[in-house]
Parts: structure tokens; C-alpha cells; sequence
């Protein structure tokens, strides 16, 4: 079988080069991994990106909070030995990334006629692992689109879920801000104008389109 | 086992060749020195390439079948006109034992006839090879081709032979003084012999170099690939390096152009 079947191009990259391109992408852009409200990031820069604090009344400036992801690693179906609490189906990839949270833990003076409220913040936090499944979005690029997540690590089941679907909001958000052109995966060879995919098989990412 | 695979059919490594081709662009040569029929001549000139289809033959070759070289040549000829003409005498008339002497008529110097833009598309077909190869910072897929083709004039000779053989006449009468009708008329033979064979003889040796080395790039990166471009401040480059690349022609169900990579982070 051709690799461009019925199309006229095709191009595809392996999970390994797929990892090396999320790794250059991280290390490139890290706010990408890196959130924070300004206790914990002042201005958003090429690092970190800063965010508001949660609004809450009664909390002075709000809560403080950061989160924070390692680099994440991709598997491509069909799934690698190591990986297995979300292994990838057909079509679909895990990534495995961890996870910290981190809280500006206030305390403070319960007196609302006080101007001069004391505040004290002692940063408090836990990392935790994180299992994503998803497939690739359709569309002009290669861009991870985010199904499920799983820590677990956490307990009771009630609070994993809520952490889950927590972390699966805001990791969506993160690896699809960093979308990979498809002429990457043809290292520029030509600007595919996709068709079909893309797809995952055989370890690769693949996609099959016209020039 | 390469990180990124790119293919192409046929269909599609035509389309990159024809971008290739453009970006060759116009190629110039001279000025040279040749000869067409009696007549010496100097020229410059200059070509492009366009069209073709490609057929990939495994494991390494491309075939451009009717490839267009569309060519301009500008070219002037020097006319020695004692080379080509006997010279006018007036033999001696004797009147009783009273004879004139002999009087030839001088030859006009030699007569330079202005420039004379010749152009037309030749088409060749010829066989090439890929060449991925690393040049400083940058990687290339150079289409190379293998050996000099036969190129086959088209109709459009025959007018070039005209306006060549107009410039000449017109030279002739103008500055040939006495021995212009005369040359005038010599040309014309001279060039209705030479023909249109003759001056695809004459233009051959000027279009060949065009092709006998003639490379096209299909493919050039840098070595520090921008995967991603930068976005705004905050969201710079992203680079890979292309460690390897290769290319090759590989035969399934259809045959097609294949380029591989290797990247590191």
C-alpha cells in the first residue's frame, strides 16, 4: 500500500518525533505549562502565564493559586508496555504529565469594618500524576484534543473526579494552545492541504492531503 | 527509524517541480563566440524552465518528460564581405595601344550588424537523481539531472532564421556600399543552405550548458527547523534540528517520492 493511498501527499510522525516536538514546544513556550495568579506570577512572560485570582467575597484580593505541568510524553496507539492507567485505543493517544497545585493559603481578620486587614499567605501545595487519553483534532494541525483524565493517586473517588475533570479543562486548554502546523510534520517538505486525518496508527501521527 | 516521513505521487512531485523550476528562475549565459555557417557571431543569453511531468522510477531517479526551455538569444554577427564576395573589377579597356589600368572597387570594412534577439521554447525529457545533502545551515533536495539531453527545437526556428536573415539583409544594403545588392543576395543563398538544422546546430552548443548540469531544488530548510513560528512576544520559535534527511523514490501501488527525517529537540 502507497503511503498517499488515494490522496497525493501524506505525512506522518512517529510518537518519538512526536515527543521531541512537544518537548521543543514546552521548552520553548513554558507558560504554556505554567499558570498563576500575580502572588505566583507577576506578568505573564515567555515562562508563565499570569492569570486572576479567584474572586471569593470576604477574601482579600481573592485566592491566590498557581498550577503547574512537567513536559508532557506522549504514547501513540498502540500502546507502549509502560503504559497503563489510560491506555490509548484505536486512533487514540495517552499522554503523562504531573501536576502541581499550589494555594495561596491566607489568613486573615474576620473584621469587615477594619480598612487595614493583616494578611499573611503561606503558599501550600502537592503534585500529583496525571493520565490523559484523546484523540487529534481535525483540523489544520496537529492539535491534541483532551477525553478523559485520571489521577490515581487521588482519593475518595468523589474528589478524583472533581480533580479530574479540573485538570482535564485546563490541560485541554494548554496542549491546544500549542498546535503543531502540519508542514512540521513534513519538516517543510510542502504545505499539505489536509483531506483525511489526522490519524493515529502505528505509533504515528498521519495525515493525508493535496499540495 | 526517521521521526517524520513526507511522501508525494506523481501527480503531486510534478506540482513540486514546477515550483522548483520557478524558483531556478532565468538563468544567463555569456557572452560567447560561434560560428553559423560562414558567418561568426557573438551572443548572450538566457533561459527558463517550466512544465513537464514527472515520473518517479525507483530507487532514485526522476524523469521530466517535456520539460520547456524557454530561451532568448541575442546575437551579433560581424560581415566580412571579402570572404564572401569576389571583388568588383573593372577589367583593362584598350582603345588603339591605349588601355586603362584595372579598377577594383575597394571592400566596405566589415559591417557589424546590431543585435538580433532570437527566442522559442525548446522541450527535452531527461532522466535525474535526488541529492538531500547538507550545505552550511541549510538542507537541500537537489533534483540532478544525469545527462545531457537531445533538445527538440520547435517551429519557432524558422522564424528566428528570418529575423536573423532580415537583420543581415537590411545590414547588407545599408552599409555594403557598392557590394550591398550583391551581398544581399549571397546571404540569402548562403542562408537559405544553412537552414533551419544549421542554426539549431548554431544554437545547440548555446542552450546545452543550460542543461547539461541543470539542478533543481525541491527541498530547503534550515538545519534549525522553525517548527513553530513565533507568535507575539511571549510565544517564540520553536526549533528542531533536522539531524537527517534522505530522500528516495519507493514503488507500491503507485510509485512515489519519499523524503525522511530525523529531528532532535
Amino acid at each position: 500500500m502507497s503511503l498517499t493511498q488515494t490522496n497525493h501527499v501524506f505525512a506522518s510522525v512517529t510518537e518519538q518525533g512526536l515527543n521531541t516536538l512537544l518537548h521543543a514546544t514546552f521548552t520553548a513556550r513554558p507558560r504554556y505549562l505554567n499558570y498563576g495568579s500575580s502572588l505566583f506570577v507577576k506578568t505573564t512572560s515567555v515562562l508563565a502565564t499570569n492569570m486572576q485570582p479567584i474572586p471569593f467575597p470576604g477574601v482579600p484580593g481573592g485566592i491566590q493559586w498557581a498550577v503547574r505541568f512537567t513536559i508532557p510524553t506522549i504514547d501513540l496507539f498502540p500502546p507502549d508496555a509502560k503504559s497503563s492507567t489510560l491506555p490509548p485505543g484505536a486512533n487514540q493517544f495517552t499522554i503523562k504529565t504531573s501536576v502541581t497545585l499550589t494555594l495561596g493559603c491566607m489568613t486573615f481578620s474576620a473584621a469587615p469594618d477594619n480598612p487595614t486587614v493583616q494578611v499573611s499567605v503561606n503558599p501550600i501545595a502537592f503534585s500529583l500524576d496525571v493520565w490523559a487519553r484523546g484523540e487529534l483534532a481535525t483540523t489544520n494541525a496537529v492539535v491534541l484534543q483532551i477525553d478523559q483524565v485520571r489521577m490515581p493517586q487521588v482519593l475518595p473517588g468523589g474528589l478524583e473526579q472533581v480533580l479530574d475533570c479540573l485538570i482535564r479543562m485546563i490541560l485541554q486548554a494548554a496542549v491546544s494552545d500549542a498546535a503543531l502546523p502540519l508542514t512540521a510534520i513534513s519538516v517543510g517538505a510542502f504545505q499539505l492541504i489536509l483531506q483525511r486525518g489526522p490519524l493515529i496508527d502505528a505509533d504515528q501521527a498521519e495525515a493525508w492531503g493535496d499540495i | 527509524m526517521p521521526d517524520i516521513t513526507a511522501a508525494a505521487d506523481e501527480s503531486a512531485a510534478t506540482r513540486l517541480l514546477g515550483i522548483a523550476e520557478a524558483a531556478l528562475g532565468t538563468q544567463k549565459s555569456g557572452p560567447g563566440t560561434g560560428s553559423l555557417g560562414p558567418f561568426s557571431a557573438s551572443y548572450s543569453a538566457q533561459a527558463s524552465f517550466s512544465g513537464g511531468a514527472v515520473n518517479l522510477k525507483p530507487p532514485n531517479i526522476i524523469e521530466l518528460a517535456g520539460c520547456n526551455l524557454a530561451y532568448s538569444v541575442s546575437v551579433s554577427f560581424t560581415l566580412d564581405i571579402s570572404k564572401l564576395l569576389p571583388q568588383i573589377c573593372i577589367p583593362p579597356i584598350c582603345i588603339l595601344n591605349f588601355c586603362t589600368p584595372q579598377i577594383c572597387l575597394p571592400y566596405p570594412p566589415p559591417i557589424t550588424v546590431p543585435s538580433v534577439n532570437i527566442g522559442d521554447t525548446v522541450t527535452f525529457s531527461a532522466d535525474f537523481h535526488l541529492n538531500p545533502h547538507l550545505v552550511g545551515p541549510d538542507w537541500l533536495i537537489d533534483v540532478k539531472i544525469n545527462s545531457i539531453p537531445q533538445l527538440r527545437f520547435g517551429p519557432g526556428t524558422a522564424g528566428a532564421l528570418a529575423t536573423i536573415g532580415g537583420a543581415l539583409v537590411a545590414a547588407a544594403l545599408a552599409e555594403g556600399g557598392v557590394y550591398g545588392p550583391a551581398l544581399a543576395v549571397a546571404l540569402g543563398l548562403l542562408l537559405a543552405a544553412i537552414g533551419v538544422a544549421g542554426l539549431e546546430g548554431f544554437l545547440g552548443p548555446i542552450l546545452t550548458p543550460f542543461v547539461s548540469r541543470l539542478t533543481f531544488t525541491i527541498y530547503e530548510q534550515p538545519q534549525l527547523y522553525p517548527a513553530i513560528p513565533a507568535a507575539g512576544p511571549f510565544d517564540p520559535v520553536v526549533d528542531v534540528t533536522i539531524t537527517a534527511l534522505d530522500a528516495v523514490v519507493q514503488a507500491t501501488d503507485k510509485n512515489e517520492l519519499v523524503i525522511t527525517a530525523s529531528i532532535a529537540g
